[in-house]
């Protein structure tokens, strides 16, 4: 699908969500509920968190549907300053209440799958508390990019900055995960238990 | 000549996308290949590793029923309320006490008449959003900070004392309101204005006099954004010579007061560069695109 008509195609299923299609609202939902999942996890490193901001997210999009408008701004965009919104007001809250939320310990790393999903997942608990000690702005555009999937005008769009800052702060970001992670190498293979016998 | 940075997002691209290979890329770009590696190499694995991550089915599930419940619900109360006028038809009249009186009776009956028609069951004893009235809770929240914002705007038009002690009680009473912004109704005229009035205040009163703009007012302006960009509203930006007329009285010079959180949301380092292509708006960044006021 060209971008074009997925533009299009996006548009209709917005257009069509704000005037209270369930399936549109649905199709959105299941679009984007991953993406604002995984971003306000990248953002916040806790699971808890975002389970509930997403949900949060979501009840705000319904409030504010009505009053989006199709300017050059995609809807991707739009909702992700929602998200941006919601993770800001959070930790306003938790810094008033005098509290932060700790970073989850880890993701359940599950042995029941291929070993592929396994090393991801330890790589993305990593990667999570790497991201945690990145600048405001870089952990942004890691979340954006990375985890929410934003293409790179997308992202400028959500951030109001432009295409060039981005790309210079996801350059310094990347440099910065690199040099806390280590070189990308090939982990120590988990063994299942299966394997053990 | 491209940039690494640029040539480091179009190689992205091409990976993520499954156009190329690194390796691939890496010929594209032999000159800078050695340093390039790396940077690709990590970054398509924290993009991978993101990607294989999935919510919980459960929670996908749990939030997508109360997603649409609540979406049904504001459907019903929009049809509901849609067969009065809207009070934005009456502009200057909403302020008005009869308005207040006959709003209240529009009030009553809407709810009444949703109630009669079964309107605001959320089917699984949650208490979705919609089974009491949004606003209610949050009102006398709203109503203290138009009360400070009117005072404070008093004193400013006629060139009385304003001081920093002001907005620090505004900025209290907006962390009140914030507090239960999940009780705003975004369409709501006296949130709007208050939210409007304030933003418009406190950018008038900073660039009327640059001493109070840190860190107090910059604290309102930023809790007042925080506020409309979570309910989606878009407040007007700095104001560019504002209609009021700038104040020539004396006023106070505060010593930034330490706060207890941060007055906004951290930005980017010294080291963050600046931006290289597109200037960085002069409005608040906040602001969601896509939204008229």
């Amino acid at each position: 699908m060209s971008p074009n008509s997925e533009a299009h195609g996006e548009r209709l299923l917005v257009d069509a969500a704000r005037t209270g299609d369930e399936r549109a609202l649905s199709e959105l939902y299941q679009t984007y509920f991953p993406r604002v999942y995984r971003y306000i996890l990248a953002r916040t490193g806790n699971t808890y968190d975002a389970e509930d901001l997403a949900e949060e997210v979501f009840m705000r999009v319904l409030e504010a549907i009505d009053r989006f408008q199709w300017r050059e701004a995609p809807f991707s965009a739009w909702l992700f300053r929602i998200a941006h919104n919601a993770v800001i007001s959070q930790r306003r809250k938790e810094t008033a209440r005098g509290r932060s939320s700790p970073l989850t310990d880890g993701l359940p790393i599950g042995t029941a799958g291929p070993e592929e999903l396994v090393e991801s997942r330890l790589v993305l608990n990593e990667v999570l508390k790497a991201a945690q000690r990145l600048p405001d702005a870089q952990r942004q555009v890691i979340a954006l990019r990375f985890s929410a999937g934003l293409s790179v005008a997308e992202t400028a769009r959500a951030m109001g900055k432009g295409e060039g800052n981005v790309k210079v702060i996801q350059h310094k970001a990347i440099a910065k995960l690199r040099e806390m992670m280590g070189q990308p190498k090939k982990r120590p293979r988990v063994v299942f238990e299966s394997e053990k016998a | 000549m491209k940039r690494l940075d640029q040539i480091l997002e179009e190689c992205i691209d091409a990976g993520i996308s499954g156009r190329r290979s690194v390796e691939q890329s890496l010929a594209l770009y032999p000159a800078v290949a050695v340093e390039l590696e790396p940077l690709l190499r990590t970054a398509l694995q924290v993009s991978g590793s993101f990607q294989s991550y999935s919510p919980p089915a459960a929670v996908e599930q749990r939030g997508l029923n109360r997603f649409l419940q609540d979406a049904v619900a504001r459907r019903k109360i929009r049809h509901l309320a849609g067969t009065f006028p809207r009070p934005s038809r009456f502009s200057g009249f909403w302020r008005t006490p009869a308005f207040g009186g006959l709003s209240a009776a529009v009030g009553v009956l809407v709810i009444a008449v949703a109630v009669a028609a079964g309107g605001f069951n959320t089917g699984d004893g949650s208490g979705g959003t919609a089974s009491s009235q949004p606003g209610d809770r949050s009102a006398p929240a709203v109503a203290n900070v138009q009360s400070q914002v009117d005072a404070i705007r008093q004193r400013f038009n006629q060139n009385q004392h304003v001081g920093a002690d002001d907005f620090e009680q505004l900025s209290r009473l907006l962390d009140t309101l914030e507090n239960s912004a999940s009780d705003l109704d975004a369409n709501d005229e006296q949130v709007q204005r208050a939210l409007e009035e304030t933003i418009k205040l406190a950018t008038e009163v900073a660039d009327a006099n640059p001493n109070l703009a840190a860190p107090v007012v910059q604290k309102v302006i930023d809790t007042t954004r925080d506020i409309a960009g979570g309910l989606g509203l878009i407040l007007p930006g700095p104001i560019a010579g504002a209609t009021t007329p700038t104040p020539t009285a004396p006023v106070e010079t505060p010593t930034p007061a330490p706060t207890d959180e941060p007055t906004s949301e951290p930005t980017a380092p010294p080291t963050e560069p600046a931006p290289t292509e597109t200037p960085a708006p002069t409005t608040d960044l906040r602001q969601p695109p896509g939204f008229l006021p």
